[in-house]
């Protein structure tokens, strides 16, 4: 049996016997089959007798001959008039072979002469053969048994394709709701393309666009003869469900109508935690038996996961295979042979760089056809941009010099710190609209903002957390060492990072300290070390205790709480047991196999049983789905934002029932802050690009701010917000965002000279850092907790307690942002 | 499946459009040999002796067809000579044979690991033999490939119908019903799409192929199922006075079952009892079991599974002997639903 119809065998055909309608009456039972004798009413007795007393029969005949297993010679006729007989051949000319006399007998063998005759039966009329001659035959050897109600035409169990024409589109697109794909402009036999619709009834109307547009892409109707698509939703758009959908359409349907489906085998790269999640994906919307998922989970040995990709190529049992990045470089070889016609990045900023060797083994398999998902496709620059870009769709953009001439350049350019020349910052302009538009054709971003009425409301809280004593302290001191002089004036990259964790570490808890080498050297010898294990109260610990306690008795939600670093966590970890709260935690350090169920298992337990999770940013911040949880705490940030936004995206995403609330905490006029002023800074250039911003505010990290990091401001509420310049009050009322400054740049002579009076407004940072951070704080509601008075509603409970505490013995936040998004 | 319901005149025009323009392929019938000296007599006798196709006439030596009553020697040539014109029976290069065969329909087990081990599932139009001890595994994936070779071929399946020989009694249509439930199938479809016989003797198991190969010429089948090939012969012929006997039974029966993989492309599933050894293999084996029939099972049959019993619902099977499959092992499990994947990795 081959798939091929012109193969041996292949189709189905219908029973040449018409089917009788009535089968098996599902009370009766299959009896033992009875004997039917089927033509017994017609005797041998009654043959007719031909009127001119000649009758001709059809003859077997051998010559006489003594084996014991006898074969017949030949066919011929006999015709008998009276007692004489003639034996002739079948043929029309046949020569006499025997005659004589004797008596014919119908039912046995007889004999002519030297032959041996047997009759099958009469000719009716002369000359010809009869067709029909068999009676005496029948009555001979009955048929056995009457299996009619058993030949039966197969009917088909699952109402599909083959039942249909091929022209028939796969499903009925006038259902109402049906996805009907774009017709592709030329083509013999075109059929529709419909969505199933047991995926097509659950798709969000923007999901439907995603679809299509994945499809078009992947179809080549984009004109651009690229088949690559990019799509950069942000987190909880449902990508997942996205391309389950058009791997699925792909899969088994085509448009051209004398072809077989585009895609026989997909191949979806993603980090390791999510395998799991891609796996139970593709079991919640397309159930376990339509489509075959081998996802390579590294719960087995290496020659068995081998194997299982060899297999995955050799047979069609498999259409789908899940695999990590890392362990795609580990099986290399076996992947390589498999001829994959679709592949899927997931969180695909993992290729943002040229040198990973995950990206440049995926390009020498050019697999035609390829989607990339991202969260956060501009991370950092624009040349991680041209890589990904570059993978989707090679060379639209050109080699790398020329993308840097043509693009990178100017762009920068514009976006320089000192830039006033204002054709420059228009040729940026120009330049960047450019690499829009090309994008634009295979790249689909939206915000999550389209979700606003699918998903809970979300609260965000920045709180700033004053330092205390003890920080201040030893910020002081090392401030105050001679080496931190010295490192300062050498300005050397990596003493600058030590220096920089060294006061992250101080900003989360001082018994971080412990161990570190830089406060080591720069202390040289003194006796510091000892006793910091003991510190670990900070102003951010000290706020987080309040937080996990308020929360615990005022609601029944599961929280997870969020940082950068491991030991971090462990400060953290430490403090659970005197809260009496349960946890679980996930980190680098959680076996890839044992993840899942960390995750499943907080998402089903109850608050009593697991109230918390700890999460390392850096291991479980992607894809993760924690919708058990609807509170957040953000304990660190990280210098890239989207990690941070990334992390935070864990909680309030597609499924999320409760309202959400973020919290994210800073220490006043520390370090901590300044990374947050940052952050913000980044964000714009990532919205320049993908959200068609045209308002940049951007600039680039200059090391003379090293210095500045490390300041301290104190006796101040919130330096982000004395930086914004706002004149609030801080009793939490809607602000209306301050154009003034932005105007400044626009009534700037265009000739290129300006005056020195302008060119020094213009360069001084502060306006621009201004502009950025009041650019993204703009819905942030301020709150002063010393300003607000007890009639101050922030919207969770939790924080008008912590407001009120604060209040009385003035210590656990100097201030805190707010903002309400209703999705 | 969620399917709309789709007018039924709609749904019935293709295929008759279908029929017309591929009539030219699959299993061809006898009748088309009517004509240069084959009267329908001829064909009426043919297809009494069980041929139905051109492929039969084609594939059967001629000392079988003069033993048709009513077939002589000079008649036997001409059938043998005229099926042959429709039926390729010449060389073919690799190359040729090697794209046929990449495009060989599998029929899926129910159970990944298993279809993966055996290179896609039960392969179509060869005998695949399944053998082991009791509460192994056998029947129950005897009856889940009822049901599964019903289904498109794109969900691994071979869109046919399924024919069972029991010899041991051991059929039980609720296991059906709840297979077709698993692949959300229209129950009394599934059970309608299974011809079932029990076989009460040898000879009838024999005769009930010939029946097989009418069924066959007239409705599209992709599986034949005999659950025990020898549990009849083991009682049928005693000792070893009778073993010639039974052993030429036993490969007349192969033959057959072979005879009919070709001709209809469909997929034979047999399985087989198991004897215990008990003078070779101790040393390594503590509890060795081969399975019966002999040398005429083993060659004829043309991959050998061995079925042994894990922990829980979990079975282990192992390729026995495979022309192309190498000797490795997995695990499967049965459940309520017919074979599948033991759970504990999903």
């Amino acid at each position: 049996m081959y798939l091929n119809k012109g193969a041996v065998n292949a189709p189905f055909k219908p029973p040449r016997m018409a089917g009788r309608s009535s089968g098996l009456e599902p009370g009766r039972q299959l009896k033992r089959p009875r004997v039917q004798p089927v033509a017994e009413q017609l005797p041998v007795s009654t043959q007719p007798v031909h009127a001119s007393g000649t009758r001709v029969f059809n003859v077997l005949y051998r010559k006489k001959t003594g084996k014991k297993n006898k074969t017949w010679d030949g066919d011929g006729t006999l015709s008998v008039s009276g007692k004489n007989m003639t034996l002739k051949g079948d043929f029309s000319g046949a020569k006499e072979i025997a005659s004589g006399t004797g008596v014919i007998s119908m039912e046995s063998v007889f004999s002519l002469g030297s032959y041996e005759i047997e009759i099958e039966g009469e000719i009716s009329g002369k000359g010809e053969a009869p067709s029909d001659v068999t009676m005496e035959r029948v009555v001979r050897r009955p048929v056995a048994m009457s299996l009619k109600p058993l030949v039966r035409q197969f009917k088909p169990v699952v109402a599909s394709q083959p039942l249909k024409s091929k022209k028939d589109p796969l499903h009925d697109p006038l259902r109402e709701g049906a996805l009907v794909m774009k017709r592709p402009e030329t083509g013999a036999s075109l059929t529709d393309v419909v969505v199933d619709p047991i995926l097509c009834d659950h798709l969000r109307p923007h999901q439907r666009e995603g679809v299509q547009f994945l499809y078009e892409c992947l179809m080549d109707m984009k004109g651009a003869g690229d088949t690559g698509a990019l799509l950069a939703d942000e987190m909880g758009l449902g990508k997942t469900l996205m391309t389950i959908t058009t791997i699925w359409t792909l899969l088994r349907q085509t448009a051209y109508a004398d072809k077989s489906p585009p895609v026989r085998k997909v191949l979806i790269v993603c980090p390791v935690t999510l395998i799991g999640n891609w796996q139970r994906e593709f079991k919640k919307w397309l159930g376990r038996n339509r489509i075959s998922v081998l996802a390579i989970k590294g719960n087995q040995s290496t020659a068995k996961e081998k194997q299982d990709v060899v297999n995955f190529g050799r047979t069609r049992v498999y259409q789908v295979m899940i695999i990590g990045y890392e362990k795609l470089l580990t099986l290399a070889n076996e992947v390589e042979t498999i001829n994959f016609d679709l592949l899927v990045c997931d969180e695909g900023h993992r290729l943002k760089s040229g040198q990973n060797k995950a990206l440049k083994f995926l390009q020498s398999m050019s697999i035609e056809r390829r989607i990339v998902l991202t969260g956060t496709p501009i991370q950092n620059d624009l040349q991680e941009f041209f890589n990904i870009i570059n993978f989707v769709n090679p060379g639209i953009l050109g080699t790398f010099g020329a993308f840097q001439k043509k693009f990178m350049r100017p762009i920068l350019r514009a976006r320089e710190v000192n830039c006033t020349n204002r054709s420059v910052i228009k040729r940026g302009d120009e330049v960047s609209r450019e690499l829009i538009d090309i994008t634009k054709t295979f790249m689909l971003r939206r915000t999550s903002d389209i979700l606003t009425n699918y998903l809970p409301p979300r609260r965000d809280f920045v709180l700033f957390a004053p330092p205390t004593k003890f920080q201040l302290q030893l910020c002081d001191m090392v401030m105050g060492t001679k080496n931190y002089e010295r490192l300062m004036k050498q300005n050397n990259a990596n003493e600058s990072l030590g220096l920089i964790s060294l006061f992250r570490k101080i900003c989360s808890s001082p018994s971080l300290l412990k161990g570190d080498s830089m406060l080591r050297s720069l202390f040289e010898g003194s006796e510091i070390e000892n006793g910091l294990a003991r510190k670990s109260a900070s102003g951010k610990i000290i706020i987080l205790t309040e937080l996990l306690n308020q929360i615990k008795s005022a609601t029944d939600d599961k929280i997870v709480v969020v940082s950068n670093y491991t030991q971090t966590l462990d400060v953290i970890q430490d403090l659970l047991p005197g809260l009496r709260l349960s946890y679980s935690r996930l980190d680098g350090s959680t076996p890839a196999k044992l993840r899942d169920k960390v995750v499943s298992d907080f998402n089903n337990s109850s608050t009593s049983s697991c109230a918390i999770l700890l999460l390392s940013a850096k291991a479980g911040g992607v894809g993760l789905n924690l919708i058990g949880a609807n509170r957040l705490i953000l304990f660190d940030n990280d210098w890239n934002p989207s990690v941070d936004l990334q992390a935070m995206a864990r909680v309030h995403r597609d499924g999320q029932k409760k309202p959400v609330y973020v919290y994210r905490l800073l220490t006043t006029g520390c370090l901590d802050e300044k990374i947050f002023q940052r952050q913000m800074m980044k964000l714009n250039l990532s919205s320049k690009f993908l959200d068609a911003n045209n308002d940049s505010n951007d600039d680039v990290f200059d090391y003379s701010d090293l210095k500045d990091l490390f300041t301290i401001q104190r006796d101040i509420n919130s330096n982000t917000h004395s930086l914004m310049e706002c004149n609030c009050s801080g009793i939490g009322e809607e602000l209306v965002i301050d154009q003034e400054s932005e105007s400044e740049e626009e009534d700037d002579s265009s000739n290129g000279w300006i005056s020195a009076f302008d060119f020094k407004q213009l360069s001084q940072e502060p306006t621009k850092k201004r502009n950025a951070i009041k650019k993204c704080m703009a819905e942030f509601r301020h709150v002063n907790p010393m300003a607000v008075d007890d009639e101050f509603e922030s919207g969770d409970t939790v924080i008008d307690s912590l407001l009120k505490q604060t209040r009385e013995n003035a210590s656990l936040m100097t201030f805190m942002f707010m903002k309400l998004s209703a999705g | 499946m969620t399917q709309p319901m789709v007018e039924p005149t709609e749904a019935i025009r293709p295929v008759v459009d279908e029929e017309d323009e591929e009539g030219m392929y699959g299993p061809m019938p006898v009748a088309k040999l009517e004509g240069n000296g084959i009267t329908g007599g001829d064909i009426k006798k043919l297809m009494e002796f069980g041929l139905n196709t051109v492929e039969a006439i084609a594939y059967t030596p001629k000392r079988a067809l003069l033993t048709i009553k009513g077939i002589s020697e000079a008649k036997a040539d001409k059938l043998l000579l005229e099926a042959t014109k429709f039926v390729p029976m010449g060389f073919t290069t690799a190359s040729e044979f090697h794209h046929r065969r990449s495009e060989l329909i599998c029929l899926t087990t129910g159970s990944k690991q298993l279809d993966t081990l055996l290179g896609g599932g039960i392969e179509t139009g060869s005998i695949t033999e399944v053998f082991g001890e009791f509460r192994t595994g056998k029947s129950q994936l005897c009856h889940t490939l009822a049901v599964t070779c019903q289904l498109p071929i794109d969900m691994g399946g071979g869109e046919g119908k399924c024919l069972y020989i029991d010899t041991e009694g051991t059929f039980r249509p609720t296991r059906l019903i709840s297979v077709a439930k698993r692949y959300g199938l229209d129950e009394r479809d599934t059970l309608d799409n299974v011809a079932y016989a029990r076989a009460y003797n040898a000879d009838h198991q024999l005769q009930l192929l010939n029946q097989a190969a009418s069924m066959m010429a007239e409705s599209r089948f992709s599986l034949l199922i005999v659950d025990s090939i020898m549990a009849l012969y083991r009682t049928d012929f005693s000792g070893r006075g009778e073993l010639s006997a039974r052993q030429m039974h036993v490969a007349k029966f192969m033959r057959t079952l072979q005879r009919l993989a070709d001709e209809f492309g469909i997929a034979v599933l047999i399985t087989n009892q198991v004897v215990a050894q008990v003078d070779a293999g101790a040393i390594f084996n503590p509890d060795p079991k081969k399975p019966i029939g002999g040398n005429i099972i083993a060659h004829s049959s043309t991959t050998r599974l061995s079925f042994k019993k894990g922990k829980g619902e979990q079975r282990i099977c192992k390729i026995y002997d495979s022309p192309c499959l190498p000797e490795s092992e997995c695990v499967f499990a049965i459940y309520e639903d017919g074979l599948g994947d033991p759970k504990d990795d999903e």
